[in-house]
Formats: C-alpha cells, sequence, structure tokens
C-alpha cells in the first residue's frame, strides 16, 4: 500500500514462523526472499487468524523478479463480498499436502471461479460454481464484480 | 472468430480460512476480512 509492503498470511502460518525465529536461526522464505522475523516486523492477531509481515521495497522487487505476482490495491480496507459478486479462491488444503520425502512437502494448489449466493454471518459466504458466460448470457446472471480470496502458506528450515 | 473483452482484474478481498461443499452444489467458505489490517501493515 503506498510506500508500505507488507507479506499478508495468517497467523497459524506466522505465529510458529515468529517463534521458531526468535528461538534461534531460522530462515522464513517468501518465495526468494528471506523474511527477518521480530516484534517489529511482525503483527498478528489469533483471534481472526491474520498476520502481517513488513518487507522492504527492495525485497517486494525481488519476490516479483522471481515470478510472483504483488497486489497493489487501488484502495484500503478491500471492499465488501456482496451477492453476485464473483470470486477467484486459490489456496493449499493442508488435506492435500503430500510428504515426498523426510524433508521436502508438496503443497497441491486449488482454484476456484465462483459465485456469492449468499453472505452470512461475519465471515461466511455460500457460493456456486457458475455457468461460463456466453455471449447469450444475461447481465443480470453475471457477476457484478470479481474479487479474490487467498491463503498464504508459508515454508521455514 | 476472435471476441475481444474487457479484462477484469479481481480486488483482494479476504484470506480463505477454510470451506467445502455443502452437498446441494454450494460450497460455503470461512475467511477473514481485511478491516484490520492498516495501509502500512499494522494490525489494529
Amino acid at each position: 500500500m503506498g510506500e508500505h509492503c507488507f507479506v499478508l498470511s495468517a497467523a497459524h502460518v506466522i505465529g510458529p514462523a515468529l517463534k521458531a525465529s526468535l528461538g534461534g536461526p531460522t530462515n522464513v522464505l517468501a518465495g526468494p526472499t528471506s523474511l527477518e522475523l521480530t516484534a517489529d516486523t511482525v503483527s498478528l492477531r489469533e483471534d481472526i487468524d491474520v498476520a502481517t509481515v513488513r518487507i522492504t521495497e527492495d525485497q517486494l522487487l525481488e519476490i516479483e523478479r522471481n515470478g510472483y505476482r504483488a497486489t497493489r490495491p487501488v484502495s484500503w480496507p478491500p471492499p465488501q463480498v456482496e451477492v453476485g459478486d464473483g470470486i477467484l479462491m486459490a489456496g493449499y488444503p493442508g488435506t492435500w499436502r503430500l510428504p515426498v520425502s523426510w524433508h521436502e512437502l508438496d503443497f497441491r494448489a486449488v482454484t476456484l471461479g465462483l459465485l456469492v449466493h449468499s453472505v452470512h454471518a461475519t465471515e461466511l459466504l455460500r457460493t456456486v460454481i457458475p455457468d461460463i458466460p456466453t455471449p447469450s448470457t444475461s447481465a443480470s446472471r453475471r457477476p457484478r464484480r470479481w474479487s479474490y480470496l487467498a491463503a498464504v502458506e508459508a515454508q521455514s528450515s | 472468430m476472435i471476441r475481444q473483452e474487457q479484462v477484469l482484474v479481481p480486488n483482494l478481498c479476504g484470506l480463505v480460512k477454510e470451506g467445502g461443499p455443502v452437498g446441494d452444489g454450494h460450497i460455503i467458505i470461512r475467511f477473514a476480512r481485511l478491516e484490520d489490517v492498516r495501509p502500512d501493515g499494522h494490525l489494529a
């Protein structure tokens, strides 16, 4: 955001990585970049399971140079999700993770294009996989706008 | 024939926590909203 750069992740990912970093030499990676996890660079809220790690602009450029895409929102906070929105969801389900060898995990990814059918409580969406729009699809059946939900996993060693 | 359409750029709206099908063709998703993340990356 503006001149501020940070990695957005989950508290259940960054929490253990921060604990390991504070306990001794630990290498935490975001793509090709080593993250410095300290009380100054990490913000963490376990109640909403969100964490951020501040990075420098040079680190961000290194991440992008290696083929990763950074998000530069035009406004913040993000817009609320509403009925009729299209959602692109991407993540790495824990149940799909495969131990390839004693020191390697295969993080299998899932991506879904969904249509928001209803919004419940504070953080629940009921969605449906939409028909692929064609030129004959009426405007009322097309997603009003598209947003995306992301899940981020970090590797530490 | 090549048909040119507008390219849509999605906005980040949250972090997925869990989700799955509920058996009637719908998928329920639980996610974290990002209102508490300040523009400088600190969490309120």
